[in-house]
């Protein structure tokens, strides 16, 4: 059994690209933000499944139980998961494990490093689960978070949790990071490890070869070269109206892997207009730890 | 891997503490040891006592070098600091040992003795005096310069290369970690005034603060950079000439892509025809955000590069997973610098400092940033501390020994390995310590034979 892939990130960190990309691997699987550790119970997740963070996990339910993502798919699954609100998530998870039979699960849900408790849950649930941290420059997350929150406005929608809350800086990227870091930092070092978004987004032929291979994956040409292409995953475009989220909207939008040249702000820039704050001590510290100047 | 001990020769049981060397009462720290001529020389630091430089107030004694020859088991010392006018010592610590030939072709020991206020100034040992006597040119002639101590010192083929490290910025040890010449120097004379700068000044990068370690390989030199903004660098030369500069290469950037987690490199030793680097942790400024515990890489002579024990990760060079399956410091998060190594019968010895000696990571002002939990984990490890530090042993490759975790002795105020040396008498470790009067101890640990393969039960 390949064992679950976790990718650790705040929102706005490549996670649904990389996700797509790794789950286009013959041997894995990516999945929707399914935000399944964010409580114990599932019953318990309603206070994060509100609105859209639910159609990734009902997404996921409809595509690998019924095989398609149909409106009536999604009412099936929202049954479903209705019906095992007792249900620990793990378990849940577990059958989602069983669902895709011999391929690995990609996660990349960020609830997972805002939420306290969520990542302890996972390795609880799977002690052999692999992590891969994924960082990417606080300013360009900070800019793509803007971003974001004017595309979600624009749309009619909102935010939950501490992305509905204004974006400041430390708290949103220097928080997660550290969860993530002081998490990691109590797992096996063969485990996890720490991966520049920006790096792999960069030279994907350079960085996909090698991720593979710590995974103990086939790293042959036609299994990086599946990777290309995210926009093959069930996930990679919007999912019927009861469901429409789940992922990145610009991914769903846009799935195909395009060339990347990182753009390299400074942590001395000047924040977006809409950011709140400047950046701390410890923000610039962590951020500096991670590879960024 | 932790293995079995058939493969790592030491235990801690093997080690058994020498008498004391006969140093004054505020000497607490070593960080230079040699086996030359049948004797293990010894030299010895003075502790921040009572202000540092020209604070001190006449009460610094400085500086001194003993040698302890194990046939009769005995010290002696050979070398005191000079006291200036003032009443305090010119040395505040032998930083480097290394023998060269003189025209004649016979092996002279030198020692570099970093200056308390002043430049550093190498020694000579006088055979006939018995002792060490000043030589050459005060800061190895590079004219006014802030050269207060050398990183290590390394001989070649008839030439001699050092490195500037530490600064007193006119006040006496304000800095241990950057230089005024970020370079590598050379000499066909140590004793002489003639030091030939043969690297560009900062490897032509100016986060490049000093070069903290520098090694042969196959004729070849390696040096090591600090970089605090993006990690140490690790240079190599091309073949030495006789005399005059060479080209060099980088070969590791970016704190082995690791970055400022590992700024800079505590030393290097060659074994197995390979170069094995073991970083470090600056405490200088202090890290209130650390722990990080340093790593272990291999750079072999085709200038490939192997992670021996450290974190995984995705590099321009390849997956680098270590070796030992072990992550920094051997999976030890306290371990703030692969201190010194030293290769004895057929394995590779490695030293840690212990960071919880000095926990910057616990500002006074508190870790906001981290959760309650690990806040108290913090805390509570570093109370608990009592002269811990790490030895391991191993193979070089995935085959290590975690030889102790707890120190050798029970000395509170050790911290870490300040000396390492082979000989034919046994591997000699110093301890190094902090506080006043901490003392410096040697161990000596004579080769225990692995045990006889069990009889099978009959």
């Amino acid at each position: 059994m390949i064992q679950p892939i976790f990718i650790l990130a705040p929102p706005r960190s490549f996670t649904s690209v990389v996700c797509g990309m790794m789950g286009q691997h013959p041997q894995l699987y990516g999945l929707p933000e399914v935000n399944l550790f964010a409580s114990e119970k599932v019953n318990g997740l309603q206070q994060w499944h509100g609105r859209r963070p639910r159609h990734g996990i009902l997404r996921a339910i409809a595509q690998l139980s019924e095989g398609a993502q149909s409106e009536e798919d999604v009412e099936i699954a929202t049954m479903w998961l209705d019906e095992h609100g007792e249900t620990k998530t793990g378990e849940i998870y577990k059958d989602l494990v069983a669902w895709v039979g011999e391929r690995g699960l990609v996660d990349k849900s960020p609830i997972y490093v805002l939420d306290e408790g969520a990542l302890d849950r996972i390795i609880d649930t799977f002690p052999l689960a692999r992590f891969i941290h994924m960082t990417r420059h606080p300013v360009s997350t900070a800019k793509s978070l803007v971003g974001l929150r004017a595309y979600i406005k624009k749309s009619g929608g909102g935010m939950a949790g501490a992305a509905s809350q204004e974006v400041d800086v430390n708290r949103f990227w220097l928080k997660p990071h550290v969860n993530a870091k002081e998490f990691l930092d109590s797992v096996p070092n063969d485990q996890w490890l720490r991966l520049r978004g920006e790096d792999l987004m960069t030279d994907p032929d350079l960085y996909l070869p090698q991720l593979c291979d710590w995974l103990g994956l086939r790293c042959d040409a036609e299994a990086i070269e599946a990777m290309k292409h995210p926009e093959n995953s069930p996930y990679a475009c919007f999912g019927p109206e009861n469901a429409k989220y789940g992922n990145d909207p610009g991914f769903m939008e846009k799935p195909v892997l395009r060339p990347y040249t990182a753009k390299t702000p400074s942590l001395d820039d000047r924040l977006p207009e809409g950011v709140t704050g400047e950046i701390s001590e410890a923000t610039r510290y962590y951020a500096t730890l991670f590879g960024y100047t | 891997m932790l293995t079995t001990p058939e493969n790592a020769s030491l235990d801690k049981a093997s080690f058994k503490k020498l008498s004391p060397p006969p140093f004054n009462k505020t000497i607490q720290a070593s960080q230079a040891v040699i086996w030359h001529d049948g004797y293990v020389y010894l030299g010895a630091a003075r502790g921040p006592i009572r202000g540092r430089g020209g604070r001190a107030g006449g009460h610094d004694l400085g500086a001194e070098i003993a040698r302890y020859d194990p046939k009769s088991q005995t010290w002696q010392q050979v070398y005191k600091t000079p006291q200036e006018s003032d009443g305090n010592a010119r040395d505040r610590s032998i930083h480097a040992f290394v023998v060269q030939n003189d025209a004649a072709g016979k092996p002279v020991l030198y020692a570099a003795a970093s200056g308390l206020r002043g430049q550093v100034t190498l020694l000579r040992f006088d055979d006939a005096a018995d002792h060490f006597v000043d030589c050459g040119l005060p800061g190895l002639g590079q004219g006014g310069a802030d050269i207060a101590g050398l990183c290590n010192i390394c001989a070649h083929e008839g030439q001699v290369f050092t490195s500037p490290l530490g600064l007193n910025k006119g006040n006496g040890w304000a800095d241990d970690s950057e230089a005024a010449i970020a370079a590598v120097l050379a000499t066909t004379d140590p004793a002489g005034d003639s030091w030939d700068i043969i690297s560009a000044p900062n490897f032509d990068d100016a986060d490049n603060l000093s070069i903290s370690a520098l090694c042969v390989l196959n004729g070849k030199l390696y040096a090591a950079t600090l970089n605090r903004k993006s990690g140490f660098q690790l240079w190599r030369s091309d073949a030495l000439p006789a005399q005059g500069k060479t080209k060099w290469t980088k070969l590791l950037d970016r704190g082995g892509f690791r970055g400022p987690a590992s700024p800079f490199v505590a030393s290097m030793a060659v074994f197995d025809g390979a170069l094995y680097v073991g970083t470090g942790a600056r405490p200088q400024p202090k890290d209130p955000f650390g722990p990080h515990a340093a790593e272990l890489i291999r750079v072999n002579a085709d200038d490939s590069w192997d992670l021996i024990a450290g974190e995984n990760r995705l590099t321009p060079d390849g997956l680098k997973r270590p070796l030992s399956g072990q992550g920094p410091g051997f999976d030890d998060p306290f371990v703030q610098a692969f201190w010194r190594m030293a290769v004895h019968e057929g394995k590779l010895y490695v030293g840690g400092r212990d960071w919880r000696a000095a926990p910057t990571y616990l500002p006074r002002n508190g870790r906001s940033e981290l959760s309650p939990i690990t806040t108290e984990w913090l805390q509570l490890e570093t109370e608990g501390w009592s002269g811990d530090f790490g030895l391991w042993g191993g193979d070089g490759k995935a085959s290590w020994r975690c030889i102790t975790a707890t120190g050798l002795g029970d000395n509170p105020k050790q911290f870490g390995i300040g000396g390492m040396v082979s000989t034919p008498h046994g591997l000699f470790v110093v301890p190094t310590a902090s506080g006043a009067e901490a003392g410096v101890e040697v161990w000596q640990a004579a080769t225990t034979k692995p045990p006889m393969p069990r009889r099978p039960d009959l």
